[in-house]
Formats: structure tokens, sequence, C-alpha cells
């Protein structure tokens, strides 16, 4: 094991790790379109700390061994040698719904609000009439009601992804905060937001968004200009979020993804 | 096909109001098709408490457990006038196969909830063929109302394990479709003209392109 610390890691790269350090050799993982981060992040897990977590790749490849990282995270290139095609409709379901087994997911929305509500539905007032229609909220309104722990990445942290108040809530956060969840039966949640300059948790009273870490070269003050609400700035001095290691740096570069993938999260 | 964007053309038909959707979270439609399959007034889920899809939606409504446990929502029964799906083969009598790949609510539900069911394949084959993998058939013929033979069926999208997804074909689309203009003249083109399934397989670049899809070759 090489602890060196890598030099020249990039903050895809600090984003993947990051995300990595959240998952034990316990878990189960699966992820759904558009999520390069993820992907890498459950592989390099695999490849150091958790060699037994399981990844089920688009929810559907148990095992999955990719080549590389392909262009997309939902066709048949990232399921490469799986053990089982998991048929979504019953068996996947019954797996997730189930409870014990495939607790965290790694979840991307358009919106978040400071109490962890996420919105994938459309922007503007009127539903029936948006301002602009996004993608929908497929399995994202099933996992903030269904118990899950949700770790929310987002590689482009701006104002208008972190809101006062998301449009329309399509995946149920700490809702108004406080102890809100709990009252409406539901347990799990968010727990963890990790973007590009830095990693948010939540209160454990309030259940605001808590700046944790930021990343090395940001400032609190960078990241409060970037957020639409007002965060939770505890420490006078916010740790620094830590960097990979070398060793992480080669497997996501030269054995995870060579192809660089996980850039196109970043429009590049 | 996330990777080649939103698709414009849907979105801006949304948003102007030319066409409705019904948005569910994957529970939520797999609960209406699993109730339109066994002829219940609706099936209940955990998903979605919390959020506000359940108040726009006239089919989901919450409930109280009437065995004492804690609200659910109840998902009004989805019988779909007709399911349209692609599958790898079938016979003359509608016996349906696929191959060993993802299977999605598409064909593991909507065939069963749906009033009727049409089916293309990639091939009709005789059905000792299918008795050669009995495991593969998951619909049986006489829940089939017709079968059409349509080769590259599922193009420009992936039909696992058969060929990939057609990468300039979807960039080109991409290009054209926020302009009504580009987007009519791309649909007299591929869609309006094209009489038979292979003059659509010529216009899209023939048996080289095929070919070409046949081994994956994807990287885009």
């Amino acid at each position: 094991m090489n602890d060196e610390l890598s030099t020249d890691w990039t903050v895809d790269e600090l984003m993947i790790t990051s995300l990595s350090a959240t998952l034990d050799n316990d878990d189960q993982a699966c992820n759904g379109m558009a999520s390069f981060i993820p992907v890498i992040a459950f592989q390099l897990a695999r490849l150091t700390h958790a060699p037994d977590l399981v990844w089920v790749a688009s929810a559907v490849g148990l095992d999955a061994r990719p080549e590389r990282v392909p262009a997309s995270t939902l066709e048949a290139p990232l399921w490469r040698d799986s053990i089982m095609y998991l048929e979504q409709y019953s068996t996947f379901w019954d797996i997730v719904l189930k409870g014990s087994w495939l607790q965290k997911f790694c979840v991307g929305a358009a919106q978040l609000d400071r109490y962890g509500n996420g919105n994938n539905s459309v922007i503007g007032d009127d539903y029936h009439r948006p301002k602009v229609r996004l993608p929908g909220t497929a399995g994202l309104g099933d996992m903030g009601s269904i118990g899950k722990r949700l770790f929310f990445w987002n590689p482009n942290h701006n104002p208008r992804s972190f809101v006062e108040k998301v449009d329309f809530v399509s995946c149920a956060g700490w809702l108004g905060g406080g102890d809100e969840r709990e009252r409406l039966g539901l347990t799990g949640g968010p727990e963890l937001v990790i973007t590009n300059l830095c990693v948010m948790d939540f209160h454990s009273e309030t259940k605001h968004m808590r700046l944790k870490s930021v990343h090395p070269g940001v400032t609190a003050e960078e990241v409060q200009e970037a957020t639409g609400f007002e965060l939770l700035i505890e420490d006078s001095a916010v740790p620094e979020t830590a960097v990979p290691t070398v060793e992480q740096v080669g497997l996501i570069r030269d054995v995870i993804d060579p192809d660089g993938m996980r850039l196109r999260e970043f429009g590049r | 096909m996330e990777q080649f964007g939103l698709c414009q053309a849907y979105r801006s038909a949304v948003e102007s109001g030319q066409i409705v959707v019904q948005e569910l979270s994957e529970t939520a439609l797999n609960a209406r098709l699993g109730a339109g399959a066994r002829s219940l007034p609706f099936l209940p889920t955990r998903g979605l408490i919390g959020t506000d899809l359940i108040a726009i939606n006239p089919d989901l409504i919450m409930i109280s457990d009437p065995f004492g446990g804690s609200d659910v929502v109840a998902c009004r029964a989805l019988i779909p006038d007709v399911a349209l799906i692609h599958c790898h083969r079938a016979d003359r009598f509608g016996n349906l196969q696929m191959e060993p790949t993802a299977v999605w609510p598409d064909i593991g539900v909507m065939p069963k909830a749906a009033n009727k069911v049409i089916a293309t394949v990639e091939e009709i084959v005789d059905t000792e063929v299918l008795r050669n993998s009995p495991e593969r058939t998951f619909l049986p013929g006489f829940m089939v109302d017709a079968v059409v033979e349509v080769p590259f069926g599922a193009h420009p999208t992936s039909f696992n394990p058969r060929y990939g997804y057609d990468t300039a074909f979807h960039l080109d689309w991409i290009a054209v479709a926020r302009d009504p203009e580009g987007a009519e003249s791309w649909m007299q083109r591929y869609v309006y003209e094209p009489e038979t399934q292979d003059e659509y397989l010529d216009r899209v670049g023939g048996a080289d392109r095929l070919e070409e899809l046949k081994r994956w070759e994807i990287t885009e």
C-alpha cells in the first residue's frame, strides 16, 4: 500500500476519492445514467480498501468487470463479465426494497436545497407548463423515501444548483429540516454532498447543509458565494479535503478510466 | 443515450404543452403496471413519500396501512392500450424470446398489463429453435397479438447482445433537433419516406454500417 500523496491530482480525481472513502467492504452499490464519478469510485474502492464491495453496474450487471469506463454508464460495455443480469421489475427492485442490501446510493439532482431535497423534474412555478423540463425523477424519487443513505455528487457547484428552495421536490431529503422526515416515518436520508469545491454534510439536529471540508485552494467564502442559500459553517478554520494518493491517481488514470470519460461530467 | 444530452425536441414539446407526460418513480411505475397485470385496482409503494410528485398526480394517493403500519402510496392500475416491444426472436405463434441482457419493465411487466401486445423482433424462427432454449422465452404466444420481423428494429439505440447504438446517427439528430425545419426534413428522410425497414437501413448506412454496429465498436 502506497500512502504517498499525489501532487498532481485534479478535482475529478479528488471527487472520486472522496466518494470512494464513503464505501465499505461489505457494501453493495449500483449506478444509474451519466454516473462516471460513482462508477469510478466503486471500482477504485474495490481495487483498494474495499475489495469485496459488490457493484451492480447500471443496476443490471452483478460484479461487472468493464475493460475501461465506456462512454455511457447505462450500456452493455459496462456490464462486461457480469455474474448475473438483474431483471429490473422483479429482481433488482425486490433486492433494493427488501432493505438490508444496497443501502448507499450515489445520486445527482439538477437542484438541491439546504435540507438536501432534490429536483430532477421541472424548473419553474407551474409543474404542468415548466420553464425547463428536466429528465425526470426515475429512481431518485424512490431513493429518498425508502430508507437509503444518499450521497449526492455535483461537479459544477453553483447558485442555480444549490438553491434556497427547490422548484419541485422529486427526491425527499430532510424536507423542512429537523425531525420532519422522522415524523413522516422515513428513515435514511441525505448524508453527504461532494462537489468540485467542497464536501458538505447535514447538521444532526437541524439537518441544515453544513460545510465539512473545502478542497485545497478553495476558501469557505468561495463556497458560500457559489451556494444559493446560507451554508452552515461551524469552524472558523474549515478543514481541507484529503487529497488522493499516488496509487489512487494511478489507478484512476491508467487502469479504470484511461479514456478520461470522467471529464465529461465537467463538460470536457 | 444520456451521453448525447437531453432530447431537445421532447423537452420543448413538454414545455409548450404539446405533449403531456406522467412522471412516476420506478417503483410507482412498476406498481401501476403490476396492478394492471394482476387485475388489481392498485398496488402500494413506499417510494415517493415526502415528494411533490404525489399531490400533482391523480393516480397516486397516500393511504393508511389496514394492518396498522405506516402509510403507503396507492398507485392506480395502469392498463396500456397497446404495448409495443422489441425482442430478439419469436416463432409464428408469437412466443417471444430475449437473449441474455438487461430487462427493463417495458419487457418485464408492461406486456402483461397491456390490452394488446405488438412485438417487433430481430427474426422469426421455427418453434423448434425456441425449444432449444426455453429459459429465454418470456411471454407465451397467446398473450401476443402481432409479431413483425424488423431486423435492427432497435436502431439507433443498442440491442444487446446483437448490436450497439449508432453514435453518428444520434449526433446527427441532435444537430437538427433544435430547429423545427431541420427536424422536419430529418424526419422526412428517416421516418416518413422509407417504405420498408430495408429502405430505412439503406439510408442509415446500409450493410457496412450495420456490420460496424454489430461489432459494438463504440467510443462516443
